[in-house]
């Protein structure tokens, strides 16, 4: 057994997940959501950031030595730019991302939550290291922004596991990773 | 205000594309049950007309035999060399004035057939009323966009939703003013 590698996020209609300055301002906080999020923290205790999405997490006071509400979460930033990372309780990671994961989900723990953007989550697909998907769907066009997804070119079939409608016009769905049978 | 509402009608991939670089729809089996058409007939039972860009009309076209005999389609396009076929009707230019032809002819309703610049030009003209999209379970990395951004923003309304067995999700989202 592995642990649950969860990518999700709340992501525009035209499939943004933040303004192209990172920008989360038409993001719908409602009770409904909070409740699916304090559901899912106690199953996860490491969070694995792409650095762009930890910057923006930090700048909300939301980032790094646990989310706030979590102690005990192992917080790692994966980076292919930058060198050190002076935030207490975040562990920079510049190896390859999905070398990476995919060891941390051979060792013992519960969940792995990623919080990244298309960029690392490309890399992440394509290391075979995700089992969830999760999206918010929000009901806006952005335009213009972070895509939620990034590749990598192949197909990645999902079993959904999970729909409804959350309050604000949002629409929550989960999907499992289908793997072809081992 | 006499045009007809047009609804984007369309099955996507979930990371956003509605085919793959070569054009290929084969991702579209994935979800093929028998007896299941995800509300097809019902929508289209219910448009009037037709209304497309080049991209989509050449993929139509390609079809052994048209898709669409029982409705008038419009294609935009700005070519002039394309062959006549009976009911399709080739257009360029503003896509509003267009529709406004359309309505003075009692059309009720449009169907935007295919994603991609002509979608995006209907949204920027602000006659984008109706997005229907078909969300299906799969991930296919690359292909046409069913957004080619950078669009507008707009903020939109959840009409209805539903998800069928296969896993498919379908939204009906309206353009708020």
């Amino acid at each position: 057994m592995t642990r649950l590698v969860t990518y999700g996020a709340a992501v525009s209609l035209d499939g943004y997940i933040a303004r192209p300055d990172g920008g989360v301002d038409w993001l719908h906080f409602s009770k409904d959501a909070q409740a699916a999020m304090a559901k899912y923290w106690p199953t996860v205790d490491t969070i694995v950031f792409g650095r762009k999405t930890f910057e923006i997490a930090m700048k909300q006071g939301s980032g790094g030595g646990g989310g706030g509400a979590d102690g005990g979460i192992r917080t790692f930033v994966c980076s292919r730019t930058i060198e050190r990372l002076d935030v207490p309780g975040a562990t920079l990671v510049r190896e390859n991302a999905g070398e990476f994961v995919a060891r941390l989900r051979r060792e013992p723990g519960k969940g792995i939550c990623i919080m990244s953007g298309g960029n690392l989550a490309a890399s992440l697909f394509a290391a075979d290291v995700i089992d969830e998907v999760g999206l918010n769907i929000h009901p806006i066009l952005l335009g213009d922004g972070v895509p939620m997804f990034g590749g990598p070119a192949r197909d990645i079939k999902l079993s959904l596991t999970e729909y409804r409608q959350l309050d604000g016009g949002c629409v929550l769905v989960n999907y499992r990773v289908l793997r072809e049978a081992a | 205000m006499t045009r007809p509402r047009v609804s984007l009608y369309i099955a996507s991939s979930l990371d956003g594309f509605i085919a793959r670089p070569d054009g290929a729809f084969d991702w579209l089996d994935f979800i093929d049950r028998p007896g299941e058409d995800y509300g097809y007939h019902a929508f289209y039972a219910t448009v009037d007309v037709l209304v497309m860009g080049r991209g989509t009309y050449d993929v139509c076209a390609s079809f052994a035999s048209w898709p669409y005999p029982d409705r008038p389609s419009v294609v935009f396009t700005h070519r002039t060399d394309l062959p006549p076929r009976d009911g399709v009707e080739f257009v360029s230019g503003d896509v509003a004035p267009v529709l406004e032809q359309l309505g003075a002819r009692g059309y009720k309703r449009a169907w935007l057939v295919g994603g991609g610049a002509l979608a995006r030009q209907c949204q920027e003209e602000g006659v984008l009323d109706e997005y229907i999209i078909s969300m299906l379970p799969i991930l296919i990395g690359e292909g046409l966009p069913l957004f080619p951004g950078p669009w507008n923003e707009q903020k939109l309304s959840l009409v209805e939703s539903r998800a069928y067995e296969s896993g498919l999700v379908q939204g009906v989202w309206a353009a708020r003013p």
